[in-house]
């Protein structure tokens, strides 16, 4: 049951894209969760670490979408540093393509909204 | 990077973890360990992220949980999203048998707390006036309550039968055959009881009255009697579901002994009570003794069971390698 306009990223779901270009852009292209949630609390200010429901979700959403593809790390790697192992999540071509049409069309709406206040 | 100790878990933090748990039974293996992997994976991220941070455990377990909090309403959709119109909650049988013990653990003490009178025949006109003297409402939410338990024990008897039935049938029905008929005595005894305190109403208003006293003196006894009955079938029931689990290896052998040593003393009671007086001290004690037995046997198995937890592939830590 989903109640959205087919092919708009929610607000959650474009956070969490523009946080993995991010990493993409410092060099640590693949995340967990744990890192998009502070990445997103670091970028946005005054916002708290997204909650774990929410997150998860929206991560599988965006898996099952083709925004993020995902794999599970070694099992060495996690044993070597004693924790348990990560998800991680990768943002596919098509994530960011959707982030940019996005991004684009928030500026054409604050454009838009900016010429409608301006005085006559 | 170095290895990192495993961490003491605050008691927020394994909330949170033990919603995770929650939300997701039932549901598929596959969608199960993800998610579970991922809230795991979190919190022990966050944890390092705290502590290297300096942040008090107590206080990161906090943020924690309330993050957990925040994203109940999220857990719960994607539950029902996953599933799509129809849930199921497919909780192993163990579970649903470890909670049935722990509500028959209520069920023996109120089964075997009926007979609260001494049907001592020089006493038996004291006692019947005491009971006269109870207040109706008490009256009525005993006799209430016990015909629940009766009710109670008949429905156990049937949870009991279809989980076990298909591992190990003749005892399922040797256990669903004894509480079922405890339960059906559990309810006659109600009967009785309640039929005795109205004798009792009657007696206070005219103590002269003849046959009161006889026909609620064999009201009593005959309640007293089926009292042993429910005891002794409560035992069966009992042992039958011990022997049963510890056949399909649910729980570990020395609960199994537990349970018989049980049986035995409560056996041992009841063929010493045929024998000598029932207010015997050595036929109290051995009694006692086994029902002790029995509702620790109850305590233990009903935990075990419910909280049966059967580690997923991916989930422990993987035992450290030695790197190459």
């Amino acid at each position: 049951m989903v109640f959205r306009k087919p092919n708009v990223l929610l607000p959650i779901e474009l956070s969490i894209l523009e946080a993995g270009i991010l990493l993409i852009r410092e060099g640590a292209p693949e995340f967990h969760g744990y890192a998009i949630a502070t990445v997103i609390r670091d970028q946005e200010e005054g916002r708290r670490l997204t909650a774990h429901g929410t997150l998860y979700r929206a991560l599988d959403r965006m898996e099952k979408a083709g925004l993020l593809k995902s794999r599970i790390e070694d099992a060495e790697v996690a044993a070597f540093e004693n924790r348990p192992r990560r998800r991680l999540y990768l943002v596919t071509a098509q994530g960011r393509k959707a982030a940019e049409a996005a991004r684009i069309e928030q500026r054409a709406s604050s454009v838009t909204t900016r010429k409608g206040l301006e005085p006559r | 990077m170095t290895a990192i100790q495993i961490r003491r878990r605050s008691f927020f933090a394994a909330a949170a973890a033990r919603w995770a748990a929650i939300y997701t039974a039932g549901l598929p293996e596959a969608a199960r360990e993800r998610r579970l992997l991922q809230v795991e994976s979190d919190i022990w991220e966050q944890e390092a992220d705290g502590m290297a941070e300096g942040l008090a455990p107590a206080r990161v377990g906090f943020d924690i949980f309330e993050r957990t909090v925040r994203g109940i309403p999220a857990d719960i959709l994607w539950r029902f999203q996953l599933e799509g119109p129809k849930v199921q909650f497919n909780i192993p049988f163990e579970r649903i048998t470890g909670a049935m013990l722990l509500l028959l653990i209520v069920l023996v003490f109120a089964s075997t707390s009926m007979a609260g009178f001494d049907p001592a025949r020089d006493t038996w006109a004291e006692e019947l006036a005491l009971l006269g003297d109870q207040p109706g409402w008490q009256t009525d939410a005993n006799v209430f309550f016990w015909m629940l338990c009766g009710v109670a024990l008949v429905g156990v008897a049937a949870a009991f039968y279809r989980a076990i039935q298909h591992a190990s049938p003749g005892l399922a029905t040797l256990a669903a055959f004894a509480m079922a008929t405890c339960g059906v005595l559990v309810l006659i005894s109600a009967s009785m009881y309640r039929s005795m305190v109205s004798l009792a109403a009657e007696f206070v208003d005219n103590p002269a009255e003849p046959g009161i006293l006889t026909a609620s003196r064999s009201l009593a006894l005959a309640i007293e009697a089926l009292q042993l009955g429910i005891i002794v079938l409560l035992g069966v029931g009992v042992f039958s579901l011990a022997l049963a689990a510890h056949r399909e290896r649910l729980l570990p052998r020395w609960q199994g002994r537990l349970a018989t040593v049980s049986a035995v003393l409560v056996a041992a009671a009841v063929v010493s009570g045929a024998v000598e007086p029932w207010d015997d001290t050595a036929n109290w004690l051995l009694m006692m003794g086994g029902l002790a037995l029995m509702v620790a046997w109850l305590v233990i198995a009903g935990f075990t069971l419910l909280l049966n937890r059967k580690p997923p592939a991916d989930r422990s830590m993987a035992p450290a390698t030695t790197p190459a």
